[in-house]
C-alpha cells in the first residue's frame, strides 16, 4: 500500500488587509475548523499530528506561537512541529507533513499556519520587520528592502532579455481580475494595463500595482494515508482522490550580489522544480500541468518563475505571460485563485493556500470561470526571500 | 528579409523562385485572402516579371496545396475548411507514426541531431514584435522541414510521396500563420518532448509524444481557423 | 521592553464572510491596544569587522580564496565554494554597475537611511576584483543610473553615521 498522502480537507479564511476582529489563534482556528467541516471530519483528536506554519514571531507577537495554535485546537498532547522558511514557509510545512507522513512517523498530520502581516503594524515597521530576514548586517543595514531586490533582479532581467514594464503589468492585471471570482480575495480588481503602468512608482520598475498585498489570513490543509482518509473523511468517498504526489525543494545564496552573474531568475526554483518533476514523472511541464499556483510577491517574479518552472526557456517569460497562455482560459491557467497580488499573502498560510486552490481545483469544486476543465494535476511554487529557499509541490488526482 | 505585406520589382536571376517565394508570403501572412481570385496581370505588372516565371511559381503553390488553377475560371488561393484539416491531421497521425516507428530503429542519432538543431532555431525567433510575422513564415518553414525529415528518414519513398501527394504541409503552413505566440510555445514544449524521448532513446514515448503533439496541433489548427473565419478560411 | 501606549479602541465588527447564522456572533466586540516593543542589542559585526574599520580610514576591503581564487565584496570569512578561510585584499574601489532599482521609498531601519535622498537608486555594483555584488546606494541624478555605469566607493566622516556600513556609498566615477 503506497504511502503517498492524499489530502483529506482543505479550510481557509478569508484574507483581508485588517482583521481587527481576530488575534492569530482565531484566524488558525477559523481555517481548521473550516477544514474539518470540508473532509467530514468529526473528532479532531483522531488526527495523529499537528503541524505549524508561521514565519514572524515579530508580526505575530509571539513566540513559541506553534505550542499556542496547538493548544487552542484542542489538539494536546498529540505531538507537534513548527516549521519556518520565510516566504516558502506554508509549502515547506506541506513538504514537512510529506516526510511525516512518507516515514510513517504518523497516517495523519494537520498542517496549519496564518500570519498577521496587515495593517497591525504600519507598512513602514512592515517593510523593516521584513527587512530583518534579509542578511541584517549587510544589505539591511544599508537600507535594502525586498522590494528593491526584486526590482534590481527585474531590471537585470530586462536588460537581458528586453522584458516590458507592460509584460510585467499584465500579471498584475491577469491576477487581480482572477481574484474577482474568489469571495476569500483581499484584492480583486478590474484594472488596465495602463492603470499598472500609471501607478505610483515604488521601486523602478515596480510600481504600486506591481507589488503583492500585506495580509492577515490562515490555512490548513489535512493530510493523511489513503487508509487513514477512507476512515475518518467523511467526505473522502464523494471526491475523487487528490494525492500530494511530489515536492521538490532547491536553495540559493542570501545576498542576491553573491549569485553574480545569475541575477537574473532563481537558480533554487530550477533545483525545486526539478527535484519535483523527476518525482512525479514528469518531463514537459508545459504539457504535463494543468493548473497553477505561482509565487507573484511581484508581477515580474511570475515572468521569472515561468522560465526557472521549465514552462518556457529561459527569456521568454515575458512574452509567454502577454501571450495570454497563463490566463484563465489559457493553456496553463495559473492563479486562479488571484495570487499574492489579488488574493493576499498572510506569510505562513501562502503556501498553504495556494494548495488549497490546486485541491480544489482537482477536485473541480470551484465557480465556473475560475474552474480549470478537466484538471489532473496542479502545481504550487512558493519562495523564501529572492529566491533563497524554493520549494514545488505538485497535486495529482487519480480516479 | 522579405517583409510578408508588400511587394517589390525583382531583379534577380532566379525569377520564378523569387516570385513563388513572394506569393507564398503573401498567402501565408493573409495579404491574399482565402478564395480570392489571383489577377496575373496585375501581378505580372506589381512584380515586373513576364508569364513564364508566374506560371512556374503558381504550378509550385499549386503542389503544395495553396492554389488551385482552373482551366478557363482563373488561379484562386486555396479554401480550408476545419474538415479538411480534421482529415488532413488524421493522415499525417499515421503516417509520421509509422514513419518514426521506422526511423527510430535506424536513423534514432541522425535525426535528434537534425530535430535538436531545428528546433533550437524556433526557439530563437520571436524576440521582437516588429518582425513576428516573418519570423512566424521561418518557424512554420522549419517546423514543416522537421515534420518532412521524418518522413524521409523512415527511408520509405513511398510513404514520401503519399505524405507530399496528401498535400498535408499546405495546410499546416496555412493554419499556423494563425498561430498566437502561446501556440509557438505550446508546439515547441511538444516538439521538446518528441526530443526527449529521441534522447532518452525511448521508443514508446516517442510515438506518444509526437501522436500528442500532432492531436494537439490539430485541436489548435481547427481552433484557429474558426476563430479567424468564422468556421472557414 | 513592552509598552502598551494606549488602549486605543473598543468596536464593534461585522462578519467579515456573510454567514447566517453567524457562529461567532457572541465575540464581535473587540478591545485593541497599541503596544511598543523595543530592544538594545550589542552585535558583533564577527569576522568581517575589519572590512567596517577600514572603512572609517577610507579603504575598501574585499576578501578572497586561495582555493577556487573568488573575491568576495562584501566579505565572507569562509569560502562557501571551498569551505577554506578567507584572506583580506584591498580594492581599488571602483567597479560597475550590474542592476540597480530607482527607489521612491527606504526602509525606517536606522538614522542613516532615513536620510537617504529620495528617489535613489540603489545599486549592485562588481568592485574591480571582485567576484560579487556589493549592494549600496549610489548618489547620483536617478535618471543617470544605468547597468554598466562606472562608480567609484566614496567615504563619509565617521561623526556623521551611526551605522559603520554607512561609512561608504557609491557615487558616478
Amino acid at each position: 500500500m503506497t504511502r503517498v498522502p492524499v489530502v483529506v480537507g482543505v479550510g481557509l479564511t478569508p484574507f483581508a488587509a485588517n482583521r481587527v476582529d481576530a488575534s492569530i489563534r482565531d484566524l488558525v482556528a477559523e481555517a481548521v475548523l473550516a477544514c474539518m467541516e470540508d473532509a467530514g471530519l468529526l473528532d479532531l483528536k483522531a488526527v495523529q499530528h499537528g503541524l505549524a506554519s508561521y514565519e514572524s514571531d515579530h508580526f505575530n507577537r509571539q513566540m513559541t506561537l506553534g505550542a499556542i495554535l496547538h493548544d487552542a485546537l484542542g489538539l494536546t498532547p498529540l505531538p507537534n512541529v513548527r516549521v519556518e522558511g520565510g516566504g516558502a514557509t506554508g509549502a515547506l510545512a506541506l513538504r514537512t507533513a510529506w516526510a511525516y507522513v512518507q516515514s510513517g512517523l504518523c497516517e495523519s498530520i494537520l498542517v496549519y499556519g496564518g500570519e498577521m502581516n496587515g495593517r497591525s503594524v504600519s507598512s513602514a515597521t512592515a517593510n523593516g520587520l521584513f527587512a530583518l530576514s534579509a542578511d541584517a548586517d549587510w544589505e539591511m543595514m544599508v537600507g535594502g528592502t525586498y522590494t528593491a531586490f526584486y526590482a534590481a533582479m527585474m531590471r537585470a532581467h530586462m536588460q537581458r532579455y528586453g522584458t516590458t514594464e507592460a509584460q510585467c503589468a499584465h500579471v498584475a492585471v491577469r491576477n487581480r481580475r482572477n481574484a474577482r471570482l474568489n469571495s476569500f480575495a483581499q484584492k480583486p480588481m478590474d484594472l488596465t494595463i495602463d492603470d499598472v503602468l500609471r501607478s505610483k512608482p515604488v521601486a523602478e520598475p515596480y510600481k504600486l500595482l506591481d507589488c503583492s498585498l500585506l495580509s492577515d489570513g490562515a490555512a490548513a490543509v489535512l493530510l493523511a494515508t489513503e487508509d487513514w482518509a477512507r476512515a475518518h473523511g467523511t467526505r473522502f468517498r464523494e471526491r475523487p482522490p487528490v494525492y500530494y504526489c511530489a515536492t521538490g525543494c532547491g536553495t540559493d545564496t542570501m545576498r542576491l550580489g553573491d549569485r553574480y552573474p545569475e541575477i537574473t531568475n532563481f537558480r533554487g526554483k530550477r533545483a525545486a522544480a526539478q527535484a519535483a518533476y523527476a518525482m512525479a514523472g514528469i518531463g514537459e511541464p508545459l504539457l504535463e500541468i494543468d493548473v497553477a499556483e505561482l509565487y507573484d510577491s511581484y508581477s515580474g517574479v511570475e515572468i521569472q518563475a515561468v522560465e526557472d518552472l521549465g514552462f518556457v526557456p529561459a527569456g521568454q517569460g515575458g512574452a509567454a505571460v502577454a501571450s495570454g497562455i497563463f490566463d484563465a482560459d489559457g493553456y496553463l491557467p495559473v492563479n486562479t485563485s488571484g495570487g499574492l497580488l489579488g488574493r493576499g499573502a498572510p506569510v505562513g498560510a501562502t503556501g498553504i493556500a495556494q494548495a488549497v486552490e490546486i485541491v480544489q481545483q482537482l477536485w473541480g469544486e470551484l465557480p465556473a470561470g475560475r474552474q480549470v476543465a478537466n484538471a489532473r494535476r496542479g502545481l504550487t511554487d512558493t519562495h523564501a526571500g529572492i529566491g533563497t529557499i524554493c520549494v514545488v509541490n505538485i497535486f495529482e488526482r487519480r480516479d | 528579409m522579405l517583409h510578408a505585406n508588400s511587394l517589390t520589382p525583382i531583379q534577380l536571376p532566379n525569377v520564378a523562385t523569387v516570385v513563388y517565394e513572394q506569393l507564398r508570403r503573401q498567402i501565408l501572412g493573409g495579404a491574399l485572402r482565402p478564395g480570392q481570385q489571383l489577377n496575373i496581370r496585375q501581378i505580372e505588372a506589381q512584380l515586373g516579371v513576364s508569364r513564364t516565371p508566374l506560371k512556374l511559381a503558381l504550378e509550385r503553390l499549386q503542389v503544395e496545396g495553396l492554389v488551385s488553377i482552373h482551366p478557363r475560371k482563373g488561379t484562386f488561393v486555396t479554401i480550408f475548411s476545419p474538415h479538411d484539416l480534421r482529415e488532413c491531421f488524421e493522415v499525417r497521425i499515421a503516417l509520421e507514426a509509422q514513419a518514426l516507428r521506422s526511423a527510430f530503429d535506424v536513423q534514432n542519432r541522425a535525426l535528434l541531431a537534425e530535430l535538436t538543431d531545428l528546433f533550437a532555431r524556433m526557439d530563437s525567433y520571436f524576440r521582437n514584435e516588429a518582425t513576428w510575422l516573418d519570423e512566424l513564415v521561418e518557424f512554420m518553414d522549419c517546423d514543416r522541414v522537421a515534420h518532412v525529415r521524418m518522413i524521409e528518414m523512415s527511408g520509405n519513398a513511398r510513404m514520401k510521396e503519399i505524405y507530399e501527394h496528401a498535400n498535408v504541409q499546405g495546410y499546416i503552413a496555412v493554419f499556423g500563420m494563425r498561430f498566437s505566440y502561446s501556440d509557438t510555445l505550446q508546439t515547441q514544449a511538444e516538439h521538446r518532448a518528441i526530443a526527449a524521448a529521441l534522447h532518452a532513446h525511448d521508443r514508446d514515448a516517442l510515438l506518444v509524444s509526437a501522436r500528442t503533439h500532432l492531436e494537439r496541433a490539430g485541436l489548435r489548427a481547427v481552433q484557429r481557423l474558426s476563430q479567424h473565419n468564422g468556421g472557414e478560411l | 521592553m513592552t509598552t502598551v501606549l494606549s488602549k486605543r479602541d473598543v468596536l464593534t465588527v461585522s462578519a467579515p464572510l456573510q454567514r447566517t447564522p453567524d457562529p461567532w456572533a457572541d465575540f464581535r466586540q473587540i478591545e485593541i491596544v497599541t503596544l511598543e516593543l523595543t530592544q538594545q542589542y550589542a552585535h558583533s559585526l564577527g569576522k568581517t569587522s575589519r572590512f567596517f574599520l577600514e572603512l572609517e580610514a577610507r579603504r575598501f576591503f574585499a576578501t578572497r580564496c586561495d582555493g577556487c581564487g573568488r573575491t568576495y565584496s562584501p566579505p565572507r570569512s569562509l569560502c562557501p565554494d571551498c569551505l577554506k578561510i578567507t584572506q583580506w585584499v584591498e580594492l581599488a574601489g571602483t567597479g560597475t554597475v550590474e542592476a540597480y532599482s530607482i527607489m521612491h521609498f527606504a526602509s525606517g531601519i536606522n538614522d542613516d537611511v532615513k536620510q537617504v535622498e529620495l528617489p535613489g537608486v540603489f545599486a549592485y555594483v562588481l568592485m574591480d576584483g571582485a567576484s560579487t555584488l556589493f549592494p549600496h546606494w549610489l548618489r547620483c541624478e536617478p535618471a543617470r543610473a544605468h547597468i554598466g555605469m562606472r562608480v567609484r566607493v566614496a567615504y563619509t566622516q565617521a561623526e556623521h553615521v551611526q551605522h559603520p556600513i554607512h561609512l561608504m556609498y557609491f557615487e558616478e566615477a
